[in-house]
């Protein structure tokens, strides 16, 4: 009675030593890790009556204004923010992001293309507009160092994709 | 000749390397195929026109004539010996030629260190490059256009031809909009649902 309780239990044991590894691996699966949080916001730009996007929107701050009208092709009298979302970046699968949730209209794939460091993320991403994938690049997001895109037109303005990574949280 | 002849046959007739009962064999055979005797004609021809502009190959010498041939330069060489420098001139170029090297080496060194001493300043000022990005359209009509920013503190990717998003189109029911107060840091926004969404 006593050796078959001993042999038993060192079967329970057996079988446990056996399933760990598996159920490690599965719960720590490495291609899940966090590289980074992407974070993309589309903006509003007209050189008309910012109100025409609704009065939900917000207007950018000075800071923002001053980055987005660096660029020539993307100076208008007026910004408004909006949507914004911000993901995580994975170290090997993709994930979306949706800006305007719960809307479709635009949606941004990516996914890690190469061993990102501690202020660089290669990326692939992917402009959906209206369903359709609109565009594809391979840029290298660095820190502080947005990507814009100048999007469709809508209600008199332009619509601007900006995707960006998003700073660690303080700890 | 009962058979057709190979091809092979037919290509030495036509260079006339073929002799007496091939020959015969053959001439027999090209008797009723005249368009041969001509192509076998202009050929002669062209080997005559050739013969006439080329010099004639020369029956190459037995090996041991070159090998005679060289035995006998090497013996021209050593009697010869009264030509060549005398100790003299090897003396004066034994200590001359380090000099000029060394000399030589001085010279390019410094001249290296005056043209040289430019290029850390202008690397040190040179503004950090962006390197552009792979971008393509899918779509038909739309084109793209990266553009660094000319501080480089940002890119532009320029989309011409896209459809315009209608105006009726609104996007009012938006889950996350800013407030004026978090505008400025909406980057650090992280939202929990990070799982992997598919369309």
């Amino acid at each position: 009675m006593k050796f078959s309780s001993r042999l038993s239990g060192l079967w329970l044991a057996l079988c446990f030593l056996m399933a760990a590894p598996f159920h490690a691996s599965a719960e720590k699966d490495p291609g899940r890790s966090k590289v980074g949080t992407l974070s993309v916001t589309v903006f509003y730009a007209t050189n008309g009556d910012p109100n025409a996007a609704g009065d939900k929107p917000v207007e950018v701050d000075p800071e923002m204004r001053k980055k987005l009208s660096a660029t020539s092709e993307l100076r208008f009298t007026h910004y408004r923010i909006m949507g914004t979302e911000s993901k995580t970046i994975f170290r090997s699968y993709e994930n979306w992001a949706q800006p305007l949730k719960p809307s479709d209209e635009i949606l941004l794939r990516f996914e890690t293309r190469a061993e990102p460091t501690e202020n660089e993320v290669p990326l692939d991403i992917e402009l959906w507009l209206s369903r359709k994938k609109i565009l594809k690049s391979d840029i290298s997001l660095k820190k502080g160092e947005p990507l814009y895109v100048l999007g469709p037109e809508w209600r008199g303005g332009r619509l601007i994709i900006s995707v960006e990574l998003a700073p660690k949280k303080a700890s | 000749m009962n058979t057709n002849p190979d091809e092979t046959q037919i290509a030495l007739w036509l260079d006339d390397e073929l002799n007496g009962a091939e020959l015969a064999e053959m001439d027999a055979w090209a008797a009723s195929h005249p368009e041969q005797l001509a192509a076998r004609e202009e050929l002669r021809t062209f080997r005559a026109m050739l013969a006439q502009n080329i010099a004639g190959s020369e029956e190459p010498p037995y090996p041991d004539f070159f090998l005679s041939r060289i035995n006998q330069g090497i013996l021209d060489l050593e009697q010869s010996a009264p030509a060549k420098p005398s100790k003299r001139s090897f003396y004066w170029k034994s200590w001359f030629m380090p000099i000029a090297a060394c000399a030589g080496m001085m010279i390019t060194f410094y001249i290296g260190q005056q043209t040289g001493g430019t290029k850390p300043t202008s690397v040190k000022n040179t503004a950090p490059t962006m390197i552009a990005p792979i971008v393509y359209t899918p779509e038909k009509g739309v084109q793209a256009q990266w553009i660094p920013a000319p501080d480089h503190s940002s890119s532009v990717i320029l989309l011409k031809g896209i459809a315009a998003i209608p105006d009726s189109t609104d996007f009012y029911e938006t889950v996350y909009v800013p407030t004026e107060r978090e505008s400025d840091r909406t980057a650090q926004h992280d939202q929990p649902s990070s799982q992997t969404s598919t369309q």
